[in-house]
């Protein structure tokens, strides 16, 4: 009996979260908190907490370490079976957004998303690169996504970036919104400013180390052959830069003056 | 000895040069442009000293340097586990 739920939206996908359990539901309702929403679910996932894994049915899309079975469509509905304390469901949650996003043309990016001007600049970079830094140099002024993965959706031939509750250590996202991706700055640290655009095959090199990959079967059954269309259409047809910069707030003058402006 | 390349792994061509991504690992690995044009003649019909002799004809080097350079990339190839040999 699964008498426990919790519905939140994720870049245009609108979650139910049903289990036996009150913690991961409690867990979800406070680390989620600016994500929850009543509207109807596209995105169904059933969590059963159980001593054993009873492997009910054929249609399971991965392993280990998770238990999923359950179909991807237009709708999608996960059964998840778990041990009792095994699951990490913010892991979890995480692994099948990434899923869900490559199927609709996207992805989840390592990645600081801003909104400068009403469209998306995205700072990304690998552990270290200056995501979580310059994500405390943001302003009233502007309206920060994540610090941390940001999801890139395209939609209607265009690109939109939103943010998500896969947060890094400075939990402090502006607003559950999303806005058109402008382009993509990958971080290197420096003593001044200054910026370069990258080709598409840097670009692209780039962007798919910065990609939220998960090393489990889904990914090689449904995942990856997408996520190099994804990753090469992006790669030329947004402008992708390479940013060196000075954590000081000039950051975003320099963004919004020159960079933008194609100066 | 023919290679081929895996049919698992995922590849694409952008200016001229390849990204290929072992999804087993989730490495990337990016060649070049004469990597690339190499990684596209492993059909699994040439040989290596067919693919040494096609490269050997569009650049200015010696025969042993390119067939050894040849046979250096491929091995490197292997041990990502990209390709397989027949």
């Amino acid at each position: 009996m699964l008498k426990y739920e919790v519905r939140f939206h994720i870049a245009g996908l609108n979650f139910q979260v049903k289990s036996n359990k009150a913690e991961p539901i409690n867990w979800l309702k406070e680390r989620y908190a600016m994500y929850l929403v009543n509207s109807e679910p596209d995105t169904k996932v059933k969590l059963y907490y159980y001593t054993d894994n009873p492997c009910l049915s054929r249609d399971r899309v991965f392993t280990k370490p998770y238990n999923i079975y359950g179909k991807i469509g237009k709708k999608c509905e996960f059964k998840i079976y778990t041990k009792k304390g095994y699951l990490g469901i913010g892991s979890l949650l995480r692994l099948l957004s990434s899923v869900l996003f490559i199927r609709k043309g996207g992805f989840l990016l390592h990645s600081c998303g801003i909104i400068i001007d009403g469209s998306v600049h995205l700072l990304a970079g690998p552990s270290g690169a200056g995501k979580t830094t310059v994500a405390r140099l943001v302003n009233n002024e502007y309206v920060l996504l994540s610090d941390e993965t940001v999801a890139v959706i395209k939609k209607d031939r265009r690109y939109y970036a939103w943010a998500t509750p896969f947060f890094g250590d400075f939990n402090k996202i502006t607003s559950n919104t999303g806005a058109i991706l402008k382009n993509i700055l990958l971080l290197k640290q420096s003593d001044h400013f200054a910026h370069k655009r990258l080709s598409a095959y840097s670009a692209m090199t780039r962007i798919l180390q910065n990609i939220f990959l998960s090393k489990t079967d889904l990914t090689d059954k449904y995942g990856m052959n997408k996520i190099m269309d994804n990753a090469f259409e992006l790669a030329q047809k947004v402008p992708c830069y390479e940013l060196e910069f000075l954590p000081d707030n000039r950051i975003w003058k320099y963004i919004e003056k020159k960079i933008s402006l194609g100066v | 000895m023919e290679i081929y390349r895996k049919k698992d792994i995922p590849w694409r061509i952008i200016d001229n040069q390849a990204l290929v991504v072992n999804p087993k690992t989730s490495l990337i690995y990016p060649l070049n442009v004469t990597a690339c044009q190499i990684w596209q003649l492993l059909d699994g019909v040439k040989n290596i000293k067919e693919i040494a002799e096609i490269i050997y004809n569009e650049f200015e080097a010696d025969k042993e340097t390119i067939q050894s350079d040849v046979l250096n990339f491929i091995s490197q190839l292997k041990d990502a586990g990209l390709i397989e040999k027949i």
